[in-house]
């Protein structure tokens, strides 16, 4: 046999082969029973005292019954407490919890589990456990609890929705398999083909209390680092439904994919060091009000995002209650008056900032330009992606691009990532007169009202002193196939496991 | 050759010894805050040290070191500090899908990159350019583009095979095979192309020595002499270039990997250097410089196997 016909030879067996193997087009993993979504990342650990937000919220609700039900409208609703009473000003929340509802290994749900739980988180040292702190929980009757608060907490319920309150066997509690097989009375049931890494599988609980909720069979969260590997699955099927970006989004649109946007996050400028410690130039709030006059947010928002989100100037979002749209005119882009501000600042000839190096090579050089036309010349110094944030923590940066997730955070979550002596975000725990009054205000009155109306001076004061000069929210841009459909979740990256549904196609 | 083999064996421990201790201490000098990484935004800073404390990362990094070498010395390489799962189990169904992938290209590159050296030396001409030009094409191509091309047209656009995923080989041999035909072409290209080009030129060396010239003034068939004489000879230099394309394709394999979504090693490697996972990262790389030990004897016996003047 000739070369050429043993090469035609060998095509054909191949073609063949890969026939046979593929027995033509791949099937759709998507149908009515079962819901797969592509998902970035893993629970670190089932234990729910290490419970996390956004991405993996749906992860946690497949297994574990929270106490309440935070709904896509931002409204609160019963689940494993039917009832909820606010007492004592808002200081003691009475919860009056379901009977007859057992765990996943036979155990009792009750005031006694329900408080062995609450303690356990509030001592877990997980992400949020200090939301829980100084809580105190007593049992009133066995299926009615009380919790008070020694420090106030105008978010109780959201976090009893969320990361407090997903409710462990109590012959689970503490024992080191927990940490890797979830035991808990939700709606689905760990199934033993997870494969950690890969994909985590859930089938619906024969023995579940609210059958609405089972809307699938069966929930696969197939873990996709890689967003070019999320949008190959969606498009050829091998997912319902997951979270892109700006760069991809614009195929799975093309594809005719159904498109969720919700803006969760900000993106701009944290000017940590408001006192001076380690750049002393900074400290006067002309030079920080100099670099907010710098920043052209939309040609920002033009480049960076392709357009997608919308520009901000506000560390509070606009769900919270406490955003000004006023104040989203403070900055405008004005360089004589940057120059101006400095000059009054004893820089007539401009300054340098030390800022590390954000990983988008765009939005550095647009800042570098937009800065230097009032005379700020930035620094940028490399350091490890992976070590940034850390870095930032440890007091190493006066300022720094970053993104956080208060885009639609409520206001007490905003205070205490941003404002707050302690917040999160105020890495060198600097004090403000306004913003202190406004907490001591918060302290005697919880009411959603006045948080609110304080939220507002707060969110004022920040915008004034410049701690904080977002550019833009951005959103975050979900995707399902035409077999499912969601719905946005406030505050989340993510929709909730609730959320979704069958479109019966 | 048991003595051979001894000798190989220990400096390989050895090896082992001086590369594990040089990953945990530079793992230390350049690690991330863990205790941060594990609580995200919105921990404060008696959260981030109470996790320190908790995981042991205050203590002196000599104990630590001993520590984790005495307990690995006793096969006990501990738990990932970010999933929990031991370092056992994740590589035990981490390690063979990197290694399958791996070895299956390497073996689909030998076949090939042979074939194809082999047709270049010994027909020359059209036939030498023609596979010289796929070759530097070939190489030019980075795996990751030749990646997403293959998936945009044989999993999106054709539906013929899956974009992403792996399935074990227990579940459904023929959903493994598809799982795997797209990922290994992305290694196998590059590969091919530049172990064709060795091995045309070891080839083309061997053809010119006398010894075949008067292997064929004896009237042997041209096969014989190819298959059987030439062939032989010039494999040492393939199998060495092929052993290095191995190890290389242990790293290169995080890109595919990620690309095709496939659980393996390169993730997993990823993913814990990022955050600073320790037990993982060691775990990994004690378990791959032994598959690269492995590997490399096993390519020194085939050498001496085939070449005996090697063995001396």
């Amino acid at each position: 046999m000739k070369l050429t016909k043993r090469v035609a030879a060998a095509v054909t067996v191949l073609a063949v082969s890969l026939g046979v193997l593929t027995g033509g087009q791949v099937a759709s993993a998507a149908n009515q029973t079962t819901l797969t979504i592509g998902s970035i990342i893993e629970p670190k650990s089932w234990d729910p005292t290490q419970a996390d937000l956004g991405h993996m919220a749906p992860l946690y609700q497949a297994v574990y019954d929270n106490l309440l039900i935070r709904k896509p409208d931002g409204s609160y609703v019963g689940n494993l407490a039917t009832k909820y009473t606010w007492q004592n000003g808002n200081t003691s929340l009475l919860l009056n919890l379901k009977k007859g509802v057992k765990f996943s290994d036979g155990a009792a749900f009750n005031a006694t589990v329900a408080k062995q739980n609450l303690d356990t988180f509030a001592k877990g040292n997980g992400p949020y456990s200090a939301t829980l702190k100084g809580a105190t929980v007593f049992i009133i009757d066995p299926s009615t609890i009380r919790i008070d608060l020694q420090f106030p907490n105008p978010d109780l319920l959201y976090y009893l929705a969320t990361t407090d309150s997903y409710m462990a066997s109590p012959n689970a509690i503490g024992t080191a398999g927990l940490k890797t097989k979830p035991v808990g009375s939700g709606p689905y049931l760990y199934d033993a083909s997870s494969v950690p890494g890969s994909q985590l599988v859930f089938t619906a609980n024969p023995n579940y209390w609210d059958k609405k909720k089972i809307k699938f069979q069966r929930i696969v969260f197939k873990t996709m680092a890689d967003t070019t590997a999320r949008l190959n699955a969606l498009l050829s099927g091998q997912i319902d439904a997951t979270i892109l970006d700006a760069k991809t989004a614009a195929t799975a649109k093309g594809r005719g994919m159904t498109e969720y946007d919700n803006n969760v996050d900000w993106q701009g400028l944290m000017i940590l060091d408001r006192d001076g410690a380690i750049d002393k130039n900074l400290a006067d709030v002309r030079v920080r009000q100099a670099i907010g006059f710098s920043l052209d947010r939309a040609a920002l928002l033009k480049a960076v995002q392709n357009g997608y989100g919308t520009v901000t100037q506000q560390p509070f979002g606009k769900v919270s209650g406490a955003n000004d749209p006023a104040l989203d005119k403070t900055y405008t882009v004005d360089n004589a008056k940057a120059k101006a501000l400095l000059a009054a600042a004893g820089f007539p000839d401009g300054l340098a900032i030390n800022m590390p190096t954000w990983p988008d090579p765009t939005m550095r050089a647009l800042l570098s330009d937009q800065l230097s036309k009032s005379g700020i010349t930035i620094n940028w110094v490399s350091v490890p992606l992976a070590d940034y944030r850390n870095q930032l923590k440890a007091k190493k940066w006066a300022i720094a691009v970053y993104q956080l997730g208060l885009a639609a955070a409520t206001p007490w979550v905003t205070i205490n990532f941003v404002a707050a002596p302690n917040a999160s975000w105020n890495v060198f725990g600097t004090k403000d007169a306004v913003i202190a009054s406004a907490l001591d205000a918060i302290n005697k009155d919880q009411s959603a009202k006045n948080v609110i109306a304080q939220s507002k001076k707060i969110n004022a004061e920040l915008v004034q002193q410049a701690w904080f000069l977002p550019f833009y929210q951005m959103p975050q841009m979900f995707f399902s196939n035409s077999h499912v459909k969601t719905v946005n979740q406030p505050a989340n990256a993510v929709p909730y496991l609730f959320n979704y549904a069958p479109t019966g196609k | 050759m048991l003595r051979f083999i001894a000798k190989r064996l220990g400096s390989g421990a050895l090896l082992l010894l001086v590369i594990s201790t040089l990953t945990y201490f530079l793992l230390f000098f350049s690690s991330t805050s863990v205790a941060q990484n594990l609580l995200g935004d919105s921990a404060t800073a008696q959260q981030v040290a109470a996790k320190t404390h908790e995981l042991g990362l205050d203590r002196p990094i000599i104990t630590r070191y001993l520590e984790w070498l005495g307990n690995a010395l006793h096969g006990d390489f501990g738990t990932s500090w970010f999933t929990n799962q031991p370092i056992f189990e994740a590589l035990a169904t981490r390690l063979p899908i990197t290694l399958t992938i791996v070895m299956l290209a390497i073996g689909t590159a030998a076949v090939l990159a042979t074939v194809l050296g082999m047709a270049a030396a010994v027909k020359g001409g059209a036939t030498d350019r023609l596979v010289q030009f796929l070759a530097i094409a070939g190489f030019a191509v980075p795996n990751f583009v030749v990646a997403i091309a293959i998936v945009t047209l044989f999993a999106i656009n054709l539906a013929l095979l899956p974009a992403t995923g792996w399935v074990p080989f227990t579940d459904n041999l023929g959903n493994w095979a598809k799982s795997l035909i797209l990922p290994v072409t992305a290694l196998v290209i590059n590969t091919v192309a530049s172990a064709a080009q060795q091995i045309r030129s070891a080839f083309k060396d061997v053809l010119s020595r006398d010894w075949v010239r008067t292997l064929r003034s004896r009237g042997i068939s041209n096969t014989e002499i190819l298959f059987k004489h030439v062939l032989r000879s010039a494999a040492p230099a393939g199998l060495t270039v092929l052993s290095l394309q191995f190890v290389g394709m242990l790293g290169g394999s995080v890109i595919i990997e990620s690309i095709f979504a496939l659980p393996g090693v390169g993730q997993l490697v990823v993913s814990s250097t990022t955050q600073g996972d320790t037990p993982v990262v060691m775990g990994v790389v004690v378990f791959t410089v032994i598959v690269v030990i492995l590997v490399n004897l096993a390519v020194d016996l085939l050498n001496g196997w085939l070449n005996p003047k090697v063995r001396v």
